[in-house]
């Protein structure tokens, strides 16, 4: 129960929480004012009033989507959970054997809260078909993850890296070694 | 004299009804996290709210599932939003969102017609 656990202030405010959201029901929808894809708000409240969370620096993209293919990711810092939630909101590890940077965040969340929390988070694996939409929304993901993710993971979300999409970068190496084959060709 | 209601008013009435019969079919855990398939309960009472607003011109809402089984509809029109989500044993949760981007939200425990059609008219006029 939410009662039994207590605040980790090692969770600072810096520190980034992802929260994988299913895409079945599509649970993003366009919001007119921020002019781009979002998630809505109800993947932000839980029935249990435990919202599962994972520390960014402490996961893997691949294990948190593991055995949940097609789901997305969101990322917000939990200096915003703490700003925009209860103040009596507890974030807390908690570590499963398999993956240990898991983490609740323990409140009763309203609907203006999640609406916030909606509104202020960003795509870390955002729905395929937005990616076109919303490109220029986005900040990077760090790449080590990016590459493990890509290594172990054959995810149906789109992963950001820095500057370039996994398509743009195959395209692009693969104009290299065109060019390389050329030059090589002609001497 | 009987009211007619007007086949565009009823359009969105029908494409909502649609949009929460596909939530029926989802499973238990559908969102990974324990999430319970869509109350029968919820749903009926989602129903009798959509038609109690059935003369209200307004567009199609989105339609989200809850991880508590619940319902949610969602609209924008003209910078305002008005979120109602549907929990046992018949409440509403509404949430306004007005164009500044402030909030006002509440619970309506025994909702009646007129108290939706409030919240609807604030979205809808003025």
């Amino acid at each position: 129960m939410a009662t039994a656990r207590q605040d980790d202030p090692s969770i600072s405010g810096n520190v980034r929480l992802w929260r994988r959201i299913p895409n079945r029901p599509k649970n993003y929808k366009f919001d007119e004012k921020l002019n781009r894809y979002r998630p809505t708000s109800i993947n932000f409240r839980d029935q249990r009033d435990e919202l599962s969370v994972n520390l960014a620096d402490e996961s893997k993209i691949a294990k948190i989507l593991e055995g949940h293919s097609g789901f997305l990711i969101v990322e917000f810092t939990a200096g915003l959970a703490r700003e925009i939630l209860d103040p009596k909101v507890v974030i807390c590890r908690d570590p499963e054997p398999d993956n240990p940077g898991h983490a609740l965040i323990c409140v009763k969340v309203s609907g203006g809260q999640s609406e916030k929390l909606a509104k202020k988070c960003r795509w870390v694996i955002e729905p395929v078909e937005l990616s076109q939409a919303s490109e220029s929304a986005h900040d990077p993901v760090d790449p080590g993850t990016m590459v493990e993710a890509l290594r172990s993971s054959p995810v149906q979300g789109r992963i950001w890296t820095q500057g370039f999409s996994t398509p743009l970068l195959v395209l692009l190496l693969t104009l290299i070694a065109v060019v390389i084959a050329l030059f090589l060709f002609r001497n | 004299m009987q009211e007619v209601v007007q086949a565009s008013e009823m359009e969105w009435i029908n494409n909502t009804l649609q949009k929460l019969g596909n939530l029926s079919q989802f499973p238990a855990n559908w969102d990974s996290y324990g999430g319970l398939p869509l109350d029968p309960f919820v749903r009926d009472k989602a129903v009798t709210y959509l038609g109690w607003l059935e003369k209200e011109d307004l567009p199609t809402p989105d339609v989200f599932l809850g991880s508590g089984g619940t319902v949610q509809f969602e609209w924008q029109i003209r910078g305002k939003a008005l979120e109602l989500e549907i929990k046992k044993p018949g409440t509403i949760a509404w949430l306004k969102v007005f164009p500044n981007e402030e909030m006002e939200e509440g619970e309506i425990a025994r909702p009646n017609a007129g108290d939706l059609s409030q919240l609807t008219h604030w979205l809808t006029r003025g």
